[in-house]
């Protein structure tokens, strides 16, 4: 197509849009006139609409008004008011109050009831049935409003209108009211006049050119000024202003609206606006074409320019990228050659350290071995039996193997693997073998226990050789003592037998007999007394703990002592007059004191040596205090701290056998007390024996002692097998009031009992008799007779009730008899005969 | 002259009977407007039990207004004055009443001149003084003789507003001899609140049911000090010689009140008495005296 065509052709184009838009103009003018019509026509509905909100919102607020109006009607004050009326109360009183609660009541609800800050209601009254006022607020001045009330009040509450409009002097006014009914009888009724001007308030709110009245009837408020014509707002076009009204729903009040038209729609007719629109469209329409087309061009040069130096942008942009990436790339191939050469480095390092633990490993593998092959010989070759158990208890290994203990030691290590507690560390096997035990545990990581370790040491032979010094030790202090009972025997023997030859020779005088006699018995008894101190300390058997009086052994072993002791040495006892009671064995209290005082002669100079022993008791501790002490030479201080060890001794090569101390130290400890030891070297040492106090006895034969003797009666049974014995028990038993038979052959008894099982009420047998022994006896006789009570009497002081306790035998008593004693065990037993028989 | 008195006779005789056929078919509620139990306003609890009594025997109600001076005698035909020295017969009345029921308390001096039916409400006089009185309430204890001694404690130099006659005499209690200025108060016995409030008086004896009514219609104005005797009974009075009523209305009484629309009828105008006097209320079954 040529440029000549396409010039003519743009041109026609050009009329063909001229055309067009003038067509388009021109409609969008005709449009405009006519919206413009329409929009008046809706300015008009609006208008109404709007006056019909006002009166819908005046309709609302007088209801609101009329409801609070019915509350105050209802309210406490009113009704109690005209219930106190009924109940004829008087003025004075009861009304008075009465009315002055309802004038205040109204006189708040007044000035409650505000509109947009003024009050609403001008005056408040009630009135009652009878038009009378009975509480009114203030009104305005001249306005006679009782005599309106009177002419306007309804008679009765059917007829009461809530709402009342009033020509008062050519002004509108309006009174709302609400009846008071109690239970169902009309009584009077609330009234409330309305200020106007706040009630218009609520409503006017029109703009200028705008006048808005309430009207009832021909009433107008505000007062109208000329006459106002009822012109619609339809046909008021073109009049100069416009009316709109409307009617009240609930109240028969219209509202009316005067509106200016110039000031509503302005001076100008809608055509004229449409032909200034017009021409001022077209050219607007002109001018922008013109200025589009400046500015289309103007807008394809810079969109190409745009486009172009963004596609250089972009270049630039890829370049820069594609360094960037080649940059990175070379950057990462170094790093991982340098990590590789890194990784190299470490591997070399880390087999060079390889090969040279393995070489250690070696070593010590070999180094092992070698151990493991001396240790399992040393081991194996352990005086110790080593045994190694699982956690079952199940024995994974042992030195030493031999199944016969294992029912001793696998329950042992069973418990303590249940317990953790090792439950006792001697063991005394069936075939007499003592063995120390001693368990731990293997635990894991955990602290579980994996394995038990048992080391097990036979010390049989060393409990033996212990056994056999302790004994040792003691004769050893009985030997020091010899020349002391010798010596003491000698003065008792002395007198017994002096006394029995001046018994002799006496023949008629019986008195001096008798008080020979008991002379004689007195050094029969000491002497007793001595072999049983020597026997109670020759004694191999420990006896058990019982309560004793501490002075009076103490006393007898000084006493002894004394004698033993070379009469160079001063010796002084102290002993406290109030009674010191321990539990404990005398033989163990002799021990010590005799060890610690022989220990104290030992140190002590041959010239001025003193030994000084005292016996007290603590208050605050309650503690009996034994203190030895010497002038000596004292314990050097190097040595003070072993002095109590076992076998230690600074004595000369058998002069001693270093258990001294330390069975003392074990006998303190026994009875729960504490040795102490102080020493000055040159100056003499002081050992302090604490051992704690009892309060009471509980032996009930010290009890008895001072008390007369305990006669009974029954038939006794006596063997002995020494004829003088049974003679004496027999006499002794006459004495006591009972009936005795006495025999000396164990075999005759027996036979005496299997004729008559139940003839006699007590036993009393020898121990140790020719063909059968007492505790033979008492089992033969026990299976014939088995609540005949069987007393032992025994020279032998080993002879005790552990040792006789399987066999029946109720008591056993020492030779020689004690009648006191006897008496005592006869009756007891006798009388327990008694008590199981009735049971 | 014989014809004369012989109509006469026969006039007066059936007067009387025809007097006495109309009572059978009226019921006179003698009443006085009071408190809860005559209102005032044709209601009240006393009214509405009579107009039941009367629904129930097959009569007509009718209600007639007295007054607290006046109702004894209006009942019995005696005049009956009450003065310094008590009551006293002072002359002769015409009956307008066939029973009187406003509240009355069972009085000893009244029971002399009227018959009484079973107890129909409980009652106590309590010392009522304006809530801003300096005379602090008693406190609360389960021994009401130590409460009243209490309350009598309290009256010394203080006036002390009572009406003479009726269950509010200061004399029927001895109260002139605890120091109080007795006053007697010549107004209504519903008035007694209001000129307590007013200032007649610092004190004013006031009975329970009156001082509930007072305390809705004042509330806050009033307070109780304490109770100057024990529980009284109210009940309907009767006229000396009239035991066939008084029974007929026990025997209804107790049917009304086994019904429990006694109660109801009770809950209507003295609501909170059953909190007072919860003790009188529990009964189920009522004693005939």
């Amino acid at each position: 197509m040529s440029s000549k065509t396409g010039t003519l052709f743009r041109k026609k184009l050009t009329v063909i849009m001229y055309v067009m838009l003038g067509l388009v103009v021109g409609s969008i003018l005709f449009l405009n006139h006519r919206i413009m019509l329409k929009s008046q026509e809706y300015q008009d509905a609006f208008m109404e609409a709007n006056l019909t909100n006002k009166a819908l919102l005046l309709d609302y607020v007088l209801k609101d008004l009329s409801s609070s109006l019915e509350q105050l009607a209802n309210s406490t004050e009113v009704t109690v008011y005209f219930q106190n009326v009924d109940l004829q109360m008087s003025l004075e009183y009861g009304l008075g109050l009465s009315i002055a609660a309802v004038q205040k009541k109204l006189l708040n609800f007044q000035g409650l009831k505000v509109l947009n800050g003024n009050k609403i209601f001008d005056c408040i009254s009630l009135i009652d049935a009878n038009n009378h006022v009975v509480a009114h607020t203030n009104v305005e001045e001249g306005f006679d409003h009782i005599s309106i009330l009177k002419e306007l009040l309804p008679r009765s509450n059917e007829k009461l209108q809530n709402i009342i409009a009033f020509d008062y002097k050519g002004e509108l006014k309006i009174a709302l009211f609400q009846p008071v009914v109690l239970k169902g009888i009309f009584k009077g009724a609330v009234f409330g006049l309305l200020k106007n001007q706040a009630l218009m308030q609520v409503i006017e709110k029109g703009g200028s050119g705008s006048h808005l009245f309430l009207v009832y009837n021909s009433l107008y408020y505000p007062k109208a000024e000329g006459e106002l014509k009822g012109v619609s707002a339809r046909e008021s076009r073109k009049a100069p202003f416009l009316i709109f009204e409307t009617q009240l729903n609930y109240f028969p009040f219209k509202l009316v609206e005067w509106v200016d038209v110039r000031a509503m729609r302005g001076g100008l007719s809608p055509w004229a606006i449409t032909l200034f629109m017009g021409f001022l469209s077209f050219g607007l329409v002109i001018a922008g074409l013109y200025l589009q087309r400046v500015y289309e061009k103007k807008e394809m040069v810079q969109r190409i320019n745009e486009e172009l130096k963004e596609e250089v942008e972009a270049r630039k942009r890829a370049e820069e990228l594609l360094r960037e990436a080649q940059e990175e790339l070379e950057q990462k191939v170094q790093e991982r050659t340098q990590e590789l050469m890194e990784k190299n480095l470490k591997l070399q390092n880390e087999i060079r350290i390889r090969e040279e633990m393995e070489r250690q490993l070696r070593q010590r593998e070999n180094m092992y071995r070698e151990l493991y092959a001396e240790y399992d010989a040393i081991l194996k070759n352990a005086p110790e039996i080593i045994s190694v158990y699982d956690a079952c208890g199940k024995i994974l290994w042992s030195n030493f193997h031999d199944e016969s203990y294992e029912d001793i030691f696998q329950p042992l290590v069973q418990e303590y693997l249940k317990t953790g507690i090792q439950a006792k560390r001697e063991v005394t096997t069936r075939d007499g073998k003592i063995f120390d035990v001693s368990l731990s545990a293997i635990q894991d990581e955990n602290g579980n226990i994996v394995k038990v370790l048992e080391t097990r040491r036979d010390i049989t032979e060393k409990k033996k050789m212990e056994a056999a010094l302790s004994e040792l030790q003691k004769f050893e202090s009985l030997a020091t003592l010899a020349s002391g009972i010798a010596h003491d025997f000698n003065n008792i023997l002395g007198g017994i037998m002096g006394f029995a030859e001046l018994g002799l020779r006496v023949k008629d005088d019986s008195k001096r007999m008798k008080d020979y006699l008991e002379k004689i018995l007195v050094g029969v008894e000491r002497g007793t007394e001595l072999v049983s101190q020597i026997l109670t300390f020759s004694r191999t058997k420990e006896k058990g703990k019982k309560p004793l009086l501490l002075a009076p052994i103490v006393k007898e072993t000084f006493k002894m002592l004394r004698a033993t002791i070379p009469k160079y040495i001063a010796m002084e006892l102290s002993i406290p007059k109030e009674p010191i009671k321990i539990l404990g064995n005398p033989t163990e209290i002799q021990q010590v004191l005799m060890n610690l005082c022989v220990n104290a002669r030992d140190a002590v100079p041959s010239e001025g040596g003193e030994i000084r022993a005292v016996l007290e008791k603590d208050k605050d501790s309650g503690k009996a205090i034994l203190k030895v002490a010497d002038n000596g030479c004292g314990i050097p201080p190097e040595v003070k701290d072993r002095i109590f060890e076992p076998y230690f001794t600074t004595k000369p090569k058998g002069k001693g056998t270093g258990l001294g101390l330390s069975i003392v130290y074990g006998i303190v400890k026994s009875l729960g007390g504490e040795i102490e030891v102080s020493s000055e070297v040159g100056k003499g040492s002081c050992f302090t024996v604490l051992i704690p106090c009892v309060e009471e006895f509980g032996e009930k034969v010290s009890e008895e002692e001072g008390l007369p003797l305990k006669k009974g009666q029954g038939n006794i049974m006596v063997v002995d097998d020494e004829a003088f014995m049974v003679e004496i028990l027999l006499g002794m038993l006459k004495e006591l009031g009972y009936q005795a038979k006495g025999l000396q052959d164990p075999q005759e008894v027996l036979k005496e009992f299997k004729r008559e099982p139940f003839k006699y009420d007590a036993l009393i047998t020898d121990f140790a008799m020719p063909g059968m022994s007492g505790l033979s006896l008492a089992r033969e006789i026990k299976a014939l007779n088995q609540r005949l009570p069987i007393i032992m009497v025994t020279g032998y002081a080993q002879i005790g009730h552990e040792e006789t306790a399987g066999f029946g035998i109720f008591k056993v008593i020492k030779k020689p008899v004690d009648m006191h004693e006897l008496s005592y065990v006869l009756s007891e037993a006798i009388s327990l005969k008694g008590n199981n028989s009735c049971a | 002259m014989f014809r004369i008195v012989f109509l006469l006779v026969a006039f007066c005789f059936f007067y009387g009977i025809s007097e006495l056929k109309a009572s059978d078919k009226v019921i006179r509620h003698l009443a006085v407007p009071y408190a809860g139990f005559v209102t005032g306003d044709g209601r009240g609890l006393d009214v509405d039990l009579i107009k039941a009594f009367s629904k129930v025997t097959g009569r007509e109600y009718k209600e007639v207004r007295t007054t607290w001076e006046d109702w004894i005698s209006h009942l019995t035909g005696k005049k009956i004055t009450v003065g310094p020295n008590g009551p006293e017969v002072t002359g002769e009345v015409s009956i307008r009443g066939d029973l009187a029921a406003h509240g009355i308390t069972v009085l000893e001096w009244r029971k002399a001149f009227v018959d009484f039916s079973i107890p129909t409400f409980p009652t106590q006089v309590w010392i009522v003084a304006k809530a801003e009185s300096d005379v602090l309430p008693i406190s609360p204890s389960k021994d009401l003789q130590r409460e009243i001694s209490q309350t009598r404690s309290l009256l010394k130099g203080r006036s002390l507003l009572g009406i003479r006659g009726l269950c509010v005499d200061p004399a029927l209690y001895n109260l002139k001899e605890t120091g109080a200025l007795i006053r007697y108060f010549e107004g209504s016995l519903n008035d007694i609140a209001p000129a307590v409030l007013k200032g007649e008086a610092e004190l004013a004896l006031l009975d329970a049911p009156d001082a509930m009514m007072a305390f809705e219609k004042w509330p806050g104005q009033l307070k109780i000090i304490g109770p100057v005797t024990e529980v009284q009974d109210m009940a309907i009075a009767f006229p000396k010689g009239s035991v066939g009523l008084r029974d007929e209305f026990n025997m209804f009484f107790q049917r009304f009140w086994e019904s429990k629309r006694y109660k109801e009828l009770v809950m209507d105008y003295y609501p909170h008495v059953l909190k007072h006097f919860p003790q009188f209320f529990q009964r189920s079954i009522l004693d005939v005296k």
